[in-house]
């Protein structure tokens, strides 16, 4: 009995690294397609040039050097999204008086 | 051979000082060079199509010059296209960032806007009072204050000089 109870607290943490790993995946894939996406968007007058430059970016910064390539979209989403202008309003509905 | 004796070996002296991993990093700085060459060319070609689309011929020329500029004056143009994109490209939402985002969080940190001129005024008027009141003033408050009067004199003469040498005589 206690060896089921010890088995059922392993797997816990195996489905938690299987859903890490799916999770890991599918953010690879993202940033597969937002690379491919791009070259699609800057190179629109030939199909074949941006296959090839997207195939480049995608073997750069997706397969060879996936931290750079993560990290590069996580802060170009940072910095062109509006989510920095948020902070000061959470910092001020911290620091509210009555 | 002993158990461990591969983790010896591996730990060893010479293996610890190795250029492999500096070796890598000049690897990654290098492939990571030719990524943004080539995202800097994409960019070029990018907005060399959006002003030659009706125009072919000059696209074709443009495209040439262009990787011409590319092979033999990487870092120039490079720079170039990182400086037009930060302050042309995305200068308005920079400045809008700066201005609600991290100015806010500065102020919240201690870090804020200084307004001499109306501390300045503040301290002149608390001068002024303790003046009204016959208070003796510090030899600070004194020169403080002289320096305030000297400025204003110097500021009404510059004023009346601008406005007399434009014809300009103030209302009535």
């Amino acid at each position: 009995m206690a060896l089921f109870t010890l088995f059922g607290i392993l797997g816990i943490f195996q489905d938690a690294m299987l859903w890490l790993d799916i999770l890991k995946w599918l953010i690879l894939i993202w940033l597969a397609y937002y690379y491919y996406n791009w070259s699609r968007e800057h190179l629109p007058f030939s199909p074949l040039l941006s296959l090839i430059v997207g195939a480049i970016l995608i073997f750069y910064l997706v397969i060879e050097h996936p931290w750079v390539g993560a990290i590069g979209y996580f802060g170009w989403a940072l910095i062109s999204s509006t989510l920095l202008l948020l902070v000061p309003s959470l910092f001020r509905l911290f620091t509210l008086k009555k | 051979m002993l158990p461990f004796e591969s983790l010896f070996s591996a730990l060893s002296l010479p293996s610890l000082f190795s250029a492999l991993p500096l070796l890598g990093i000049l690897q990654t700085v290098s492939d990571l060079g030719l990524v943004i060459k080539i995202m800097v060319f994409a960019y070029l070609l990018y907005w060399l199509f959006i002003v030659f689309r009706e125009q072919q011929m000059l696209l074709g020329l443009a495209t040439i010059i262009a990787a011409y500029f590319m092979f033999f004056h990487q870092l120039s143009v490079i720079v170039l296209v990182l400086l037009f994109f930060v302050f042309i490209v995305m200068s308005g939402h920079f400045q809008f960032i700066i201005d609600m985002g991290i100015v806010p969080i500065l102020g919240f940190l201690g870090f804020r806007e200084s307004h001499g001129a109306m501390e300045e005024q503040v301290k002149m008027e608390e001068i002024q009072k303790k003046l009204m009141e016959g208070v003796t003033l510090s030899p600070e408050e004194t020169d403080a204050f002289r320096k305030s009067q000297e400025k204003q004199t110097r500021y009404e003469e510059r004023a009346r000089q601008v406005l007399s040498s434009s014809g300009y005589s103030g209302h009535r």
